[in-house]
């Protein structure tokens, strides 16, 4: 039987999937004005998030609608609040992208880097990450959701080095240290999106499957 | 009215099997409502393996469910799926239906009511009713709750006011009625007469109310009252409702059974049940993609 609330449903989750393509541009151009120095795109980053931010409220005034009318229950519940919960998730992520955006702003002011300290393979890993957490959540794919959680210590692997790499070099060249301190806080942000990227996939998981993945526990 | 014991009944004292009075020894030291429990709940009704036939057709098939006591237990299911019939199976209503036949066993407290020898007027005593449609007599307010416990035998004037005012106060109509005792039942509004009927159920002093349906043709304020009433007689009653509105049973069930063609298909916490069932079936039902 076809039901109103179902289009509904799915007209919300497309929302939310085109609030996601925002943000996953808005990381990229963050990371590439990062590595390409490119202060146009940090500008269209700004831009960016105040889109990502109206999203965040729409989505959220048409769920808590929808909770109220369509009083969902079991799959349609679970997808109903993981699409509430992933919209907090998502407009978190564009405040990332924001935050790495405003270092790469002030390291504009700073002579070019003499290496990347694996940033740029931080960067790509932690965008596979969002991506594939984000297609898990559009195909209802708890299998691909699992995968998020297993490769989130990659990214928490090059947060680590980076830390100890730009401390080093620091302690050598206190010269480094503006710029260190604010190639931390691109690592830490990037470590950040990774994180939320698993929270997504913990929903997906919670979402499709009832089974709550959270904190290490399996249910 | 002193509370009932599941003892009294029967007409002649006897063993749920073998049809005499089990000896003192042999009965169960601790009642089975306090050794059986579901999810931390003792156990007030088993039933094992009940079956359910209307002539040659069967209505229930060999139901296997725990409900448990001083809690509220919703059934759901589409029409014709049985749950009507399961739940008048737990007073014996269907033996007034002709050629009803009944296979297998509901035990109320560990007796099988379906035992030789039971006294169904006392298990139905025990075992309150309240159906879909209101059914006041056209009788006052006051002989509408009294009815009962003139049946079993109580004719003092001042023990039956007492018995009136406590049951009209649990239905949570005393207020509205009190001075109106002596008016027809049949002058009050629909959820102030299903009201009435569950004051009815109540002034016999059962331990379990059955609902079938008791919200369904009330409008949303007397649904609202009729649920809370629900809510606050559980404290001391099992109850056992059929519904088919399903936000209704989230509301006000502690436990889901979600019957479909005669069986029971998914038996578990309310919570459970509406949030993350284990069958499909069930998912699709109560996500209304079923049909």
């Amino acid at each position: 039987m076809k039901r109103h609330f179902h289009d509904e449903l799915k007209a919300l989750k497309q929302k939310l999937l085109s609030m996601s393509f925002l943000v996953e541009s808005a990381l990229e151009k963050a990371v590439e004005a990062f590595l390409g120095r490119n202060e146009k795109l940090i500008l269209e980053i700004f831009d960016e998030e105040e889109t990502i931010n109206q999203f965040e409220i729409e989505i959220d005034d048409q769920g808590h609608a929808l909770l109220a009318v369509g009083q969902p229950m079991a799959f349609d519940l679970r997808s109903l609040t993981a699409i509430l919960k992933i919209n907090t998730d998502l407009e978190r992520l564009g405040d990332h992208a924001v935050n790495i955006a405003e270092r790469a702003r002030t390291l504009l002011r700073e002579p070019p880097l003499p290496e990347d300290y694996d940033l740029p393979k931080m960067a790509r890993a932690t965008l596979h990450l969002f991506r594939q957490a984000i297609d898990s959540f559009m195909n209802d794919d708890a299998d691909s959701a699992r995968n998020v959680l297993l490769s989130d210590d990659e990214v928490d692997l090059y947060n680590d080095n980076l830390f100890k790499r730009i401390t080093t070099a620091m302690q050598k060249d206190p010269s480094l240290v503006k710029t260190g301190v604010n190639l931390m806080m691109i690592g830490h942000n990037l470590e950040r999106t990774a994180d939320l990227a698993t929270n997504i996939a913990e929903d997906v998981i919670y979402m499709k499957q009832g089974k709550e993945v959270r904190h290490r526990i399996e249910t | 009215m002193r509370t009932m014991s599941v003892l009294d009944m029967f007409e002649f004292k006897t063993d749920e099997e073998t049809g005499t009075l089990p000896r003192k020894e042999a009965r169960p030291k601790t009642p089975l409502s306090q050794i059986e429990t579901h999810e931390g709940q003792p156990i007030k009704i088993m039933t094992r393996n009940l079956s359910v036939f209307y002539g040659i057709n069967q209505a229930l098939i060999n139901v296997t469910m725990d409900i448990p006591q001083k809690a509220v237990t919703a059934l759901i299911g589409p029409s014709g799926c049985g749950k009507s019939t399961f739940l008048r199976s737990l007073n014996r209503m269907n033996d007034s239906i002709l050629g009803a036949r009944t296979d297998g066993k509901v035990l109320i407290d560990g007796i099988n009511i379906y035992a030789p020898g039971i006294n169904v007027v006392a298990l139905r005593r025990l075992a309150g009713m309240v159906f879909q449609k209101s059914n006041p007599f056209p009788k006052s307010i006051f002989d509408n709750v009294a009815y009962g416990p003139r049946l079993h035998g109580i004719q003092n004037a001042s023990v039956l006011e007492e018995l009136v005012e406590e049951a009209l106060k649990k239905a949570a109509l005393w207020e509205e009625v009190k001075d109106r005792l002596g008016r027809s039942a049949l002058e009050l509004s629909g959820g102030q007469q299903q009201r009435v009927c569950i004051a009815r159920a109540l002034a016999v002093n059962p331990e379990i109310v059955l609902m079938d349906e008791p919200a369904s043709a009330l409008d949303p304020i007397s649904t609202a009252k009729i649920e809370e009433l629900i809510h606050e007689l559980k404290k001391n009653y099992t109850i056992v409702i059929v519904t088919h509105n399903m936000q209704q049973a989230a509301r006000v069930s502690d436990f889901t059974g979600y019957f479909y063609l005669g069986s029971l298909v998914e038996f578990g916490t309310t919570k459970k049940i509406f949030t993350t069932p284990d069958k499909k079936e069930t998912e699709d039902y109560i996500t209304g993609r079923f049909g």
